[in-house]
């Protein structure tokens, strides 16, 4: 036995003509077909043949008197991929041709068109349900822009993509052989020696982009979870995107409250870092305080401010001002409080939101968007600058 | 797609002709090219997928099965179908009588 060659299935079984042109070639040059797989096809290399290869479609497989037959009539099975029988013969020694009417031919792809009808019926539904889905997360959410940069949205994008490329495969496949039937049908042969070249070239091509995209798609999720961290806001000054409590309350009494504690991480006084595709930069930090023997207005206990900064820098600037719109949505109960937009010319937008102790404001230049929830006594209008400041100074 | 709902193929048509003697596949090629007068050199594809197709219309049966060797014959069903195709193709021989009038 020869020294077997391996070549990468890159056309559709289905396509019958271009695939047993492709067969006769590589026998021209020595390479022998010898088993068809998933993704590879095996050749034995040989002495340079003229062989004749055709592809059988069979429900049943083919007893041993048809394969005798065949024998007896020039041809060969190779081998088998599903309903698909591969059969050679010599060119020299062949007299008679495997399929001599095209019609009956045509009739015999009746239950494979059937079968592959079928499945096209049931990739349609699965696929129209499929984006449904993936429309209703983004349209029936109140916050779609905040769900797709923390959530998987390209991953889900990309899922889409390669889900539409297996659809379109479904429906190429069913094409072929519905347009082959039509045709054997309507007496036409099938063409042994059409061009097989073009196809593989672009089949390669597709292949090798659909896989990467699906590697690709396996593997967001991975960096995203590696890239994602949480630890305790140091005391000191730091270089994060945040206003701290400190600047707000200027009372040198402050302290840290320190809050439940797991993981090493004081979740009160946390930094949480998030890495994805659409916002590369994520923070959501919490910082909390008290100041001892100073209650709070109402005497409902000692007076605790907390601050809350949401920080995001995106991939694309176009999205900042959805994002700010969605956290406003997400994190301003319109009941309690009113929005005011307040007017800059250093930032692209300002919004306000006020009641009682809880003051926030969301702001956006270029690229980058800052939320920032502060629960005290201090008013908002003493914490805008420092927001203005800290955004401008990103920069 | 079932013998009604068109005209006989050439190859159906032999093949339930064969059979009005009950038959296996190879003696069949053999019979064909025969009766044909070698006119018809009919390949093993096509014989076995007409042989499938006759099977599932019930035009044939197979009579016989040893495991090696499979022997087919013919139906009544599958006999009013081959007279009816006779019948249409003498018909369509006796229309076309006109053209050797004409000469």
């Amino acid at each position: 036995m020869g020294k077997l060659v391996k070549r990468l299935m890159l056309d559709d079984i289905y396509a019958i003509g271009r695939n047993e042109s492709w067969f006769s070639d590589m026998a021209k040059n020595g390479l022998h077909l010898k088993k068809i797989g998933c993704i590879f096809i095996s050749f034995e290399k040989g002495e340079p043949k003229n062989t004749r290869y055709r592809i059988d479609i069979m429900k049943e497989v083919p007893s041993q008197e048809q394969l005798d037959v065949y024998h007896d009539c020039g041809w060969d099975m190779i081998t088998k991929t599903g309903d698909f029988y591969i059969f050679a013969a010599d060119e020299d020694i062949c007299i008679t041709e495997l399929h001599t009417d095209p019609i009956e031919q045509g009739f015999s792809l009746t239950e494979l068109d059937k079968k592959i009808k079928v499945n096209l019926m049931i990739m349609s539904i699965a696929m129209l349900l499929f984006v449904v889905m993936i429309i209703s997360i983004y349209f029936l959410n109140d916050a779609p822009v905040l769900y797709m940069i923390k959530g998987q949205f390209v991953q889900q994008m990309l899922l889409v993509v390669v889900e539409l490329y297996v659809f379109y495969s479904v429906v190429r496949n069913y094409l072929a052989i519905s347009n082959l039937k039509k045709d054997l049908l309507q007496g036409q042969k099938i063409n042994h020696n059409e061009e097989y070249r073009k196809a593989r070239i672009t089949g390669g091509i597709l292949a090798g982009l659909f896989l990467t995209i699906a590697v690709f798609t396996i593997f967001i999720p991975f960096i995203e979870i590696s890239q994602s961290k949480d630890y305790t806001l140091p005391e000191d000054n730091t270089n994060l995107p945040i206003i701290r409590l400190a600047n707000i309350e200027h009372n040198p009494k402050l302290i840290r409250e320190i809050g439940y504690t797991g993981n090493g991480v004081d979740w009160a006084n946390r930094v949480s870092y998030d890495w994805s595709l659409l916002a590369p930069v994520q923070y959501e930090i919490d910082e909390h305080g008290v100041i001892p023997n100073e209650m709070w207005e109402d005497q409902s206990g000692e007076y605790s401010p907390s601050i809350t900064t949401r920080f995001y820098k995106l991939t694309f600037g176009s999205m900042a001002e959805n994002l700010t719109l969605d956290l406003i949505s997400r994190y301003v109960y319109r009941d309690n409080s009113e929005i005011k937009e307040i007017n800059s010319l250093q930032l692209d937008k300002m919004y306000i939101a006020e009641d009682e102790f809880r003051k926030q404001i969301f702001a956006y230049l270029d690229n980058q968007v800052i939320h920032v929830t502060y629960y005290g006594k201090e008013r908002i209008e003493d914490i805008i600058p420092l927001v203005f400041v800290k955004l401008l100074s990103i920069q | 797609m079932s013998y009604s709902d068109s005209p006989m193929t050439e190859a159906m048509y032999y093949i339930l002709l064969a059979l009005m003697n009950p038959n296996h596949g190879y003696q069949l090629m053999a019979l064909i090219d025969q009766v044909s007068k070698g006119r018809i050199k009919m390949g093993p594809g096509t014989l076995y997928g007409v042989l499938t197709r006759l099977q599932k219309d019930e035009l044939i049966v197979i009579v016989n099965d040893d495991g090696r060797r499979k022997t087919y014959a013919i139906t009544e069903d599958g006999k009013a179908a081959l007279k009816t195709e006779y019948k249409r193709l003498k018909d369509m021989i006796k229309d076309g009588s006109l053209l050797e009038e004409r000469q």
